[in-house]
């Protein structure tokens, strides 16, 4: 049912999904941040060898990695033609009525391609490799410091957690309401805008009131379980940096280096 | 109003990826009786009932509902007047509920397949009293009731369209045993009015009392459609083989078989299997002994 | 024999409704299995939740091994009282089955490095250790049921209470709850007092108690067996006569006691010769 490949989590023993997820975090956020000042074509050769290394690290086919693609195939197609006709300069390449495409119209348009497809696949890479469990660990770890100034991190990983557990249960929900309403006539497809939105309340009130009837119900359950306060509690699963960690950051480091080597000498 | 399924196919997915849910269903949903669907979870049994009021449009196939064809290119725009005439009762239908009155909610459904205030009205009034929801609740919130009497006003709001044919999925599901008799006695009521009803149950108790067909659904595929006086005829391997209970009356004359006893025809009910124990012993012969080996299970 | 649960004149109701319960006394002893019985409405459920403290009774008190419950006292009862709830869906906490067994344990500040073994262990128990990193959503109820009652074994209560846990499940689900349940009985005998508040016979039937809550009172009070051949009383108070019985008392002639399905079954085949 689910085809969307970007933020989905699959199983896998490959090199990547032992690295710590802070780590891993952290090298997509710098590889982000560095492709913003890319300019040249060896520096984009350069980030995509380090994607592709990633990518092979992650033990999963090139063929998953292209359906990850494909749904922004059309967001892709659409940036690059603003790109291509709408940027200035000389040579002009092609000149019909009002469109023309120049030489750095071209460049900036695959720069932009280049950009995208990079980052939306290291994030695939990350997301894949990652139970959402430990992202959101590793986003409270990553954030600690906060405590010092009362952001309350712990709470706030616990709410993050607990939805991305419900995710797929209100995602179910959802349909199965629709269906029901549906099977009473419910079109949202027919009538003016105000009949339109009207037409959405049967299905937003039974899921919102689904929601808050579940909301109540977990509380029991973690309160009848001793919850008292996301602070005072352990951890089970407990973050420690290893050897792959290491490596990764070695990587990234001689990565990050020649990267900027690279804007120097342009 | 019959619904004929027939070559019905249904896949999520497309290319390598597909995921195959029904292979090749052929039957005919008979026109004023009851049919049962049974069948593990997971064996397609509720993603074939949402294609009977086209929530699901077949992969392959189609299916006929009255005069209408439903196919994979049937426009939506055409699977109004469908589920017009096919109302579906979704298991824990109460989920449902939105309106601020159960009068309101009750009237959403004919409202929304073109009656005007005063028929749709009408409607819901006779529906919410068909299910036995008293005056003095009709204006009332729908969230301020019990769990059963929500199953009620849900139950109201299908039945007020005034379908032909009816579908429910597990509609006794969580009742409690009062609340299932009347459920029950609900689908009777429905038949003797001449609807359509199909039915999804795991109480084979249910199936047996009810239906006047059975579907059994395993893996996608239809394993069998027979009355339930023939399914039941079959041996216990064929049951275990499918993931299904034995009406109780049925199992225990299974039993009773293994040890001489011969029943004429299927025990539909315990008064019919206790008739039919009765007239095979000389009971002028039977003594009680004071205490029955086992029979007091603590000591 | 210790009384696990002690409830004493207790009274509660809803706001803006009549009493739920009205001087309401029961006592559980520890090692018991209790079912609780009525029709939907009767106030079963609601007794579960003031046993837990998550309702607060109006007056009357309630006392867990003969500790008074209070706001003073209500982590000590919660330690000991674990709480299986009806719907499977509501009560998953983690994102994968070791992750929700792991969060009680989490609350109870066990050490990270004794949590593995110990989530392997219940999840043993219970029959689901094949499962530690499913998401719930690829559960079936049934399943998610076991690892509820996974999560609450870990924290090694003397009381479980199981609120209608199988009322939403079929009967693969339901069959694998219970026979979970024997298991957990037959291992842990006195240790643990089960409280199953259900108003499917077959499931009172394990027990070794059966209480029949009506209008917030106590209309029954017996074993199982006794019950159960009270056909006319049980439909009276909404509920169903196991099948065995109703056929028993079909017969002309029947022992005058409960009989299990294999018991009747095994006296009807000495007749037939």
């Amino acid at each position: 049912m689910n085809n969307l490949v970007i933020g989905q989590f699959i199983p896998g023993k490959a090199w990547l999904y032992r690295v710590d997820p802070r780590t891993k975090i952290l090298v997509t956020v710098v590889y982000v941040f560095l492709l913003i000042f890319a300019n040249t074509w060896p520096a984009y050769a350069l980030a995509t060898l380090f994607l592709a290394l990633t990518l092979v690290l992650t033990g999963q086919s090139l063929e998953l990695y292209w359906r990850g693609i494909k749904p922004v195939m059309w967001l892709i197609i659409f940036t690059v033609c603003l790109q291509l006709f709408f940027t200035g300069g000389t040579p002009v390449l092609f000149h019909w009525q009002f469109l023309k495409i120049t030489l750095p119209g071209l460049i900036n348009a695959l720069y932009v391609v280049l950009r995208f497809v990079l980052i939306v696949l290291m994030s695939t890479a990350l997301t894949l490799t990652t139970p959402p469990t430990a992202i959101a660990s590793a986003i409270e770890s990553l954030l600690k410091p906060l405590k010092a100034i009362k952001v309350p991190v712990a709470e706030l990983a616990l709410m993050l957690s607990i939805a991305l557990r419900f995710v797929p249960l209100l995602m179910l929900e959802t349909d199965k309401v629709m269906k029901a309403q549906k099977s009473r006539g419910m079109s949202l497809s027919t009538g003016s805008l105000i009949k339109r939105s009207k037409a959405v309340l049967p299905l937003l009130i039974p899921l919102f009131i689904g929601a808050l009837q579940r909301a109540l119900d977990l509380a029991n359950a973690m309160e009848v379980r001793g919850f008292e306060s996301a602070d005072n509690r352990t951890r089970y699963r407990v973050l420690s940096f290893s050897k792959q960690d290491l490596v990764a950051a070695l990587g990234t480091g001689l990565f990050v280096l020649l990267f900027i080597g690279l804007l120097w000498i342009n | 109003m019959a619904i004929n399924i027939e070559g019905l196919s249904f896949h999520y997915g497309a290319g390598k990826n597909a995921k195959q849910i029904l292979d090749d269903i052929n039957l005919t949903v008979e026109a004023g009786q009851i049919t049962a669907i049974v069948g593990q979870t997971g064996s397609g049994k509720s993603t074939l009932v949402q294609h009977l009021n086209a929530l699901l449009l077949p992969s392959g196939g189609q299916v006929v509902v009255g005069d209408q064809v439903v196919t994979s290119k049937t426009k939506e725009k055409a699977l109004g007047p469908v589920r017009a005439q096919v109302g579906m009762v979704f298991q824990f239908p109460e989920n449902q509920l939105f309106a601020s009155t159960v009068l309101e909610d009750v009237m959403y459904g004919p409202k929304n397949f073109g009656k005007n205030d005063e028929e749709a009205e009408a409607l819901a009034k006779e529906a919410l009293i068909q299910v036995g929801m008293k005056e003095e609740f009709w204006q009332h919130s729908p969230f301020d009731l019990s769990g059963g009497q929500m199953r009620r006003v849900a139950l109201a709001g299908v039945l007020a369209m005034d379908p032909q044919a009816m579908v429910f999925d597990e509609p006794a599901a969580g009742l409690d045993p009062k609340g299932q008799e009347e459920l029950l006695d609900l689908l009777q009521e429905l038949k003797a009015a001449q609807k359509t009803v199909v039915l999804i149950s795991h109480q084979m108790d249910q199936v047996l009392a009810l239906a006047d067909q059975v579907v059994v659904m395993q893996d996608g595929r239809v394993a069998a459609i027979e009355a339930p006086d023939q399914l039941f005829l079959r041996d216990r391997q064929w049951f275990l083989d499918h993931a299904l209970d034995l009406p109780e009356p049925v199992a225990f004359a299974k039993d009773l078989e293994d040890h001489g006893y011969h029943f004429d025809h299927l025990p539909k009910s315990v008064t019919d299997l206790a008739e039919q124990i009765k007239c095979q012993v000389d009971w002028d012969r039977v003594t009680m002994p004071n205490s029955l080996t086992g029979g007091d299970r603590d000591e | 024999m210790t009384n696990a649960i002690t409830i004493n004149n207790l009274t509660y109701g809803y706001p803006d409704q009549d009493p739920l319960f009205h001087d309401f006394d029961l006592e559980v002893q520890e090692g018991q299995w209790l079912s609780i019985v009525g029709h939907n409405g009767s106030g079963k459920s609601t007794l579960a939740k003031l046993i837990l403290g998550l309702l607060e009774a109006n007056s009357g008190t309630i006392s867990i091994f003969g500790q008074q419950l209070t706001i003073e006292t209500l982590a000590e009862a919660r330690a000991q009282v674990g709480m299986v709830f009806q719907n499977p869906d509501n009560q998953f906490v983690g994102a994968t089955v070791a992750d929700d067994v792991a969060f009680g344990l989490e609350n109870r500040q066990v050490p990270s490095e004794e949590m593995p073994k110990m989530i392997e262990a219940v999840l043993q128990q219970v029959g689901m250790a094949d499962f530690a990193d499913r998401e719930p959503h690829t559960l079936s109820g049934g399943q998610k049921q076991r690892v509820a009652l996974a999560s609450v074994l870990a924290l090694k209560p003397k009381v479980i209470i199981l609120d209608e846990a199988t009322a939403m499940l079929d009967p693969a689900g339901k069959s694998a709850v219970l026979q979970t349940l024997k298991d957990l009985k037959n291992q842990y005998q006195d240790q643990l007092t089960l409280i199953v508040i259900t108003h499917d016979m077959a499931e009172a039937a394990l027990a070794d108690r059966v209480v029949v809550i009506n209008d917030g009172q106590l209309a029954f009070d017996q074993r199982p067996q006794d019950l159960f051949v009270q056909g006319q009383a049980l439909k009276e108070l909404g509920l169903d006569q196991p099948f065995e019985s109703q056929l028993s008392q079909a017969l002309p002639k029947a022992p005058n006691q409960y009989l299990t399905k294999q018991e009747l079954a095994a006296w009807l085949s000495t007749l037939k010769d």
